[in-house]
């Protein structure tokens, strides 16, 4: 989506712009768009407040439509929810244990198993933060319940990769 | 005057829209309603037709209405607020669909597709 800001801002197409259906879709929603917001400049009154902070969550909730969770519970039609939604409740839960940070987040889905998932998140500790065993003891507790509540979703397999490690005064 | 409504097309799928858009909105759990691109563009049309004209526009931005031999298949996309788990929150806005649709229309409705593409973190 950023690249095909970028080109049309610049102007420009590349081959796979001109041959990509998603990308065509994407350019020709865009350009709708930026008739809108000039018809909006032209108007004499002035613009909504909030027309910036309106147009990126549009950006972001179309670019989060491709990789999706089905949702368990929903009878009167399909109900899902955005992998990267999902993947910054769990980077915020695991980053709520003090002395851990974390660095990336990946979630797969079990063939016939709906509304369970599978985590594989990295990690950065503080160094004296305490023993590394307690502290992912805590982000598994703290992951499990996020998906729980904020989510609707329980995790078979939670994998934790400590990648780094930072001395305390480095913060 | 071509108004934004009959740009539309059916005026049906307006009112479907309009009792469902306002019976999601009004669901515990949920924050907004979310317009993708295009989406964004039709509200923002909206908002200038309402300026130009002073007649009210039913907010509808991120309910999409698709009408099948007089029965609607309603497509949802919403934030939700963090409170309560984005599963019950999709199962009650399918709930409160159907029931705004049946009581201020006459169209039935065949399904309610949830979308939720936004959990909202603790500030």
């Amino acid at each position: 989506m950023e690249d095909v800001v970028d080109d049309l801002d610049a102007g420009r197409t590349d081959d796979h712009s001109r041959t990509c259906e998603h990308c065509a879709t994407a350019r020709r929603s865009l350009e709708n768009l930026m008739e809108a917001t000039a018809a909006l400049v032209a108007d004499p009154s002035e613009p909504p407040p909030t027309l910036l902070g309106r147009i990126m969550q549009a950006v972001r909730a179309e670019a989060r439509r491709g990789d999706v969770l089905a949702l368990e519970g929903a009878e009167l039609g399909p109900a899902d929810v955005s992998e990267v939604a999902v993947a910054a409740v769990l980077r915020f839960a695991a980053d709520s244990v003090e002395g851990v940070w974390a660095r990336s987040c990946h979630i797969t889905v079990e063939p016939g198993s709906a509304g369970t998932i599978a985590v594989a998140m990295t990690l950065s500790l503080r160094y004296g933060s305490g023993p590394a065993e307690g502290l992912l003891g805590e982000v598994r507790g703290r992951l499990a319940a996020a998906l729980a509540g904020q989510v609707g979703l329980h995790a078979h397999r939670v994998d934790l990769t400590i990648v780094d490690v930072w001395p305390e005064e480095e913060l | 005057m071509t108004t934004p409504l009959e740009n539309l097309g059916e005026v049906a799928d307006v009112h479907v829209a309009s009792a469902a858009a306002g019976a999601a909105r009004a669901t515990p759990g949920v924050e907004r309603l979310q317009p993708g691109l295009w989406g964004l563009v039709q509200q923002l049309s909206h908002e200038l037709w309402e300026r130009a004209t002073g007649e009210a526009y039913p907010d509808v931005a991120g309910v999409e209405v698709e009408m099948q031999d007089g029965v609607a298949l309603v497509d949802v996309t919403l934030a939700t607020d963090g409170t309560i788990p984005a599963g019950q929150v999709a199962a009650a806005v399918q709930r409160a669909v159907v029931d705004a649709v049946a009581a201020r229309t006459a169209v039935p409705v065949l399904s309610v597709a949830v979308h939720v593409c936004e959990i909202a973190l603790p500030r």
